[in-house]
């Protein structure tokens, strides 16, 4: 906390982000400390979108990775839609039937640590970066039986897109840093 | 709201997997569908991709997003300034405002980038990211380049793994080896000084220094040393010396006498700070023969 107060003194110029630093309007305005001018910039502690709503928004990507995570190893790709919309989801469906042709299935070992990088209620629109531990591995589609190794893991980050659609967040697009 | 949950299932290991494994791994279409060597498994592994690399320097900092033809808004030409407009991608950067969904991850993340803010990314195809930029960065310090196809890191990559490094011979003395008498080597053709090559691609040049900081050599005979320095050429005394306890005969008629070069690695671009890069090994070998000298006893 000490941190997060000394960044905040040191705040010259507000800028203005949405919640966290998005690009568009945002439902609850960032409040950032007033401060004389300086020659630094730097991150400033502000409350963003109400706390409910992020965890909607963090609630509905964990429960995208369920769904996901489901449909590589069951290869049924049909409740993906309940998830993500395209170009994800044709994405998504790509994904299983690949591994449907070679007789494969996909159990995902993930460990998140993901940050809501944008939100905006009025638009429906969300950003998430995740920079997540990944030990996932190929299985026998019909026995479910690891293929390979046991995977060393790996470190993924990912962003994802979601919008709300019908009341339901779903993600919309997805794109892979390469380190 | 930042969150970290594990999504876990229960290893299932078959006794055939290795055959298995090799099987799928001949199946596969595409490298990336795998990670590294093992049965690893990237989820999503058709997500576009991009890359994004910091470079600070005195004339500021610059921020290089690498894109292929399949991310969003695909691959265009680059531009400068810290709002640019490149085709489909049309990026800006900001200090981060640390709120509610990223305190927790900013208290996490921030003790990771001593002297460093979070910036974000933001392009109106959608794509972000966040970098660590040095805490005294102004906005009109930062200018945004959007690299098609590549970017800074890979193009160093490239020029480290073909970096022109001189055509080294081991140096010896005596030509010949004796048992039991120390043997002097040392480098030839190259003084030790660091090695550098460098490309442009557009606007953007990407320079590469290699510097070697170790030597092993390895007589030939099971023994090694590992040492610092290039040696001394004849008629200087070399640092660099090996007994050997027998001849080169029953060795193929000479011991296979190799230097492996371990050279740091670094590079920049435009003129900026140097980065590391993973280091690389270069071997050079001589063949050299060592007699036995058989004493003669001779009365008078």
């Amino acid at each position: 906390m000490k941190v997060l107060r000394r960044f905040g003194l040191l705040i010259a110029l507000p800028l203005v982000l949405t919640a966290c630093g998005g690009g568009s309007t945002q439902t609850t305005p960032a409040a950032s400390p007033t401060a004389p001018p300086t020659a630094t910039v730097a991150p400033t502690v502000a409350p963003s979108a109400t706390p409910s709503v992020e965890e909607e928004v963090s609630e509905a990507y964990l429960h995208y990775w369920d769904v996901y995570a489901n449909a590589v190893f069951s290869l049924d790709d049909s409740r993906l839609p309940e998830v993500m919309t395209d170009p994800d989801l044709e994405r998504a469906r790509q994904e299983v039937e690949a591994l449907r042709q070679r007789g494969r299935a996909a159990k995902i070992v993930v460990e998140h640590n993901f940050v809501v990088l944008q939100l905006d209620q009025v638009a429906g629109s969300a950003t998430i970066r995740d920079e997540y531990t990944n030990k996932s591995y190929e299985v026998d589609a019909q026995t479910k039986e690891m293929v390979g190794n046991a995977p060393q893991g790996n470190t993924l980050t990912d962003t994802y897109f979601l919008i709300k659609e019908g009341g339901t967040w779903k993600v919309r697009d997805g794109i892979r840093e390469n380190g | 709201m930042e969150g970290s949950r594990r999504h876990s299932g229960k290893w299932i290991v078959g006794a055939t997997r290795l055959a298995l494994f090799l099987l799928a791994g001949a199946a596969l279409s595409t490298a990336h569908l795998v990670s590294a060597d093992d049965g690893g498994y990237n989820p999503r592994p058709n997500l576009p991709d991009a890359s994004v690399s910091v470079d600070s320097g005195p004339d500021g900092v610059t921020i290089y997003i690498a894109v292929s033809d399949t991310s969003p808004g695909g691959s265009d030409d680059s531009s400068g300034g810290s709002s640019d407009d490149s085709g489909g991608w049309s990026c800006t950067s900001a200090a981060m405002i640390i709120g509610n969904a990223t305190r927790d991850w900013f208290v996490r993340e921030a003790p990771l980038h001593p002297g460093d803010a979070p910036w974000v990314v933001n392009c109106d195809n959608g794509f972000m990211s966040i970098v660590w930029l040095p805490i005294s960065t102004q906005p009109a310090d930062v200018s945004i380049v959007i690299v098609p196809g590549v970017d800074p890191a890979s193009i160093a990559a490239d020029l480290r793994d073909h970096v022109p490094v001189p055509d080294i011979t081991v140096g010896v003395n005596p030509a010949t080896g004796l048992v039991a008498m120390p043997s002097w080597f040392w480098i030839e053709g190259y003084d030790g000084s660091a090695i550098r090559t460098s490309d442009t691609l557009g606007d953007t040049t990407v320079e590469v220094e290699v510097r070697p900081t170790g030597y092993r050599w390895s007589f030939g005979d099971g023994e090694a040393l590992e040492t610092d320095s290039l040696g001394e050429a004849y008629p200087q005394e070399s640092d660099i010396r090996h007994t050997y306890q027998q001849s080169s005969l029953a060795d193929g008629g000479a011991f296979q006498v190799t230097v492996r070069i371990t050279f740091s690695v670094r590079y920049r671009v435009d003129g900026g700070p140097w980065e590391p890069l993973d280091p690389i090994t270069r071997s050079f070998s001589a063949a050299y023969r060592v007699q036995q000298l058989q004493s003669i006893l001779t009365g008078q």
